[in-house]
């Protein structure tokens, strides 16, 4: 594969952060978004890889992450929205079901609910496979017996693998969270 | 802007959640999250959208999303993109140079020197030909690197083994351990400016790609047809098979064969699509205007006019426009704008003209594609009054 070339973007706060690690941050999560609002089967990679390519050169005008992420979620939602109402699928779906997924409300919703997610899904999936399993399951609402019984270990175990995955959380979540701060770390 | 902080608040409340599902968040966090949920309208949302259940958390859905992959098919569209910003950069060129060349000459005549002269001679550079090379697009979102001498078996989606070697990419004819029912997985197969490559298909039909140039083709064809899709220009040998017709969809023209060998030339920065045809019978129909198909024999050229959408069929020298494939640049009395076109896909250079009835001299000539790109204009040189100076990537014609 041919090496793959990075960019400092530089935010208007004097922030730096670096492309590749935005964009693995925010890809998988953006498409997943994207499909809360394709109500047709369109191809939500291509559509979300299209809204980074067409900002490429345009992520240094941002003042801070977060208002990065803000437009990334609504450029993303324009994009399936112009899809959606140029296609002929149109006649196929209610007017209201594309009314509810053009409002507003809705994609405030969205922003909340795959943002929530990805920031969790992020920090779980960098654990050790064993602590990720036992909070996997303790996410799930189990208790420590259930977690015990299910994973075939003593409750005692549970409990000190919970408190070391929690700790070790604590720093995923940081490098998730704070790409700017990460890219400083490295 | 109302907007854009209304979703910077969702995406901060989105923080503080997530880092309360996990249980990391810190007092102060705690108390903007209460404070976050006081506004009435972000409680109710949350509450819609959680139901009081934090329990929602799947990481299974970010299982099948690639993001190397993705990564790598954005750094090839910018690469191209950033090509295709050249060309428009030398668009202007041609414009300014159009309305500034008798200022700079009238300047030349009173303050030139031989010296500046000289100076832009010595400033000459090598300028490779192009090589074998090209990206194969594999429908799962991989993307891989083809280059040549490199042989690697690639893994389609359904277990299938593609071989990539010295003769190009081929697909395997021995159809085991395939799962038949997916048989529309689809690969393309893209050439950067100055490359070119060449590929076997499932049913033996061979294809060279020249450069700048696409196709996409499903790794194993249906039982009614063969069917592909072109940008930029191909040579076909198409592999006999009279109960399934190969066809060939090159922009606004379609083309149907049986068995036979033919060049498509589809450039969008070309004013015509051609259709060469060398051997067999080809039917072409035009995907835009209603008019009646047109068959071709051998030796004979199809050429649609983007302009006014019109086909119309002459008899050529059918090696003038396929030597391409087999090395070769082969012009007969073909403007200098034409020749330069080509040299600008196959060399990645930009090419302007200092005046513009330059464009429309007429060359004859026979060289070697893989060539080095100073030899070949020295060799025209030689045989008119024009020269070319180099100047890094950009090619600026002149008259002696």
């Amino acid at each position: 594969m041919s090496p793959i070339s990075d960019k400092i973007i530089t935010l208007q706060n004097k922030e730096q952060l670096s492309y590749n690690a935005l964009f693995k941050q925010m890809y998988p999560g953006l498409c997943v978004f994207a499909q809360q609002f394709l109500v047709v089967s369109a191809d939500s990679e291509d559509l979300v890889q299209e809204v980074f390519l067409r900002f490429w050169d345009k992520f240094d005008n941002f003042d801070s992450l977060t208002a990065i992420k803000a437009f990334l979620f609504q450029a993303t939602r324009n994009s399936c929205l112009n899809l959606v109402r140029h296609e002929k699928i149109k006649q196929q779906y209610e007017a209201e079901q594309i009314k509810t997924v053009e409002s507003e409300s809705y994609f405030l919703k969205q922003v909340l609910k795959e943002e929530t997610n990805r920031i969790i899904t992020q920090s779980i999936n960098e654990l050790p496979a064993k602590y990720r399993k036992v909070i996997q399951l303790s996410l799930k609402g189990m208790v420590n017996e259930e977690i015990a019984n299910n994973l075939n270990l003593s409750v005692n175990t549970i409990k000190s693998q919970k408190i070391q995955a929690y700790k070790l959380l604590r720093t995923k979540l940081q490098s998730v969270f704070d790409i700017i701060h990460h890219l400083m770390m490295i | 802007m109302k907007r854009i902080r209304h979703t910077k608040k969702y995406i901060e409340l989105a923080e503080l959640l997530a880092k309360k599902t996990t249980k990391q968040l810190d007092d102060s966090e705690q108390k903007q999250l209460d404070e976050l949920m006081q506004q009435e309208q972000i409680s109710t949302d949350y509450k819609e959208v959680f139901k009081n259940d934090l329990t929602f958390v799947n990481i299974e859905k970010y299982k099948h999303i690639d993001t190397v992959a993705a990564r790598a098919k954005i750094e090839w569209q910018l690469n191209f993109k950033r090509a295709h910003k050249r060309n428009k950069r030398l668009e202007f060129l041609r414009y300014a140079a159009a309305i500034l060349s008798p200022i700079i000459i009238a300047l030349w005549l009173v303050y030139g020197t031989n010296e500046v002269n000289k100076e832009l001679q010595t400033e000459t550079y090598t300028l490779q030909a192009g090589e074998t090379k090209a990206q194969l697009f594999l429908s799962d979102g991989r993307v891989i690197d083809l280059e040549k001498d490199h042989t690697a078996k690639i893994k389609e989606a359904d277990g299938r083994l593609v071989l990539n070697d010295s003769t190009g990419l081929r697909y395997q004819i021995n159809e085991t351990n395939i799962n038949s029912d997916e048989a529309t997985i689809i690969n393309k197969v893209r050439t950067p400016v100055g490359g070119e490559y060449q590929l076997t298909l499932s049913d033996g039909t061979k294809i060279w790609l020249n450069a700048m140039s696409e196709i996409q083709y499903p790794v194993k064809f249906g039982d009614k047809n063969r069917k592909v899709m072109v940008k930029g220009e191909a040579y076909f040998e198409v592999a006999k098979d009279v109960n399934r017709p190969f066809i060939v969809e090159a922009d606004k023209v379609e083309i149907k064969v049986l068995g036979t060998q033919f060049n498509i030339m589809a450039y969008s920065n070309e004013q015509q699509i051609e259709t060469t045809l060398v051997e067999g019978s080809v039917e072409l129909n035009s995907l835009q205007s209603n008019s009646s198909k047109t068959i071709l024999t051998p030796g004979h050229q199809a050429s649609y006019q983007r302009t006014n959408q019109k086909m119309s069929v002459r008899e050529v020298d059918t090696d003038k426009y396929t030597a391409w494939h087999l090395g070769k640049f082969i012009f007969e009395e073909q403007t200098l704008e034409s020749i330069m076109r080509q040299m600008e896909r196959w060399y990645d250079i930009d090419v302007f003209y200092e005046h513009q009835d330059l464009k429309n001299y007429r060359f004859s000539a026979r060289l070697q594609r893989y060539d080095n790109c100073t030899d070949i204009f020295k060799k025209m040189e030689l045989t008119t009054d024009i020269t070319f100076n180099i100047n890094n990537k950009t090619v600026v014609v002149s008259k002696q």
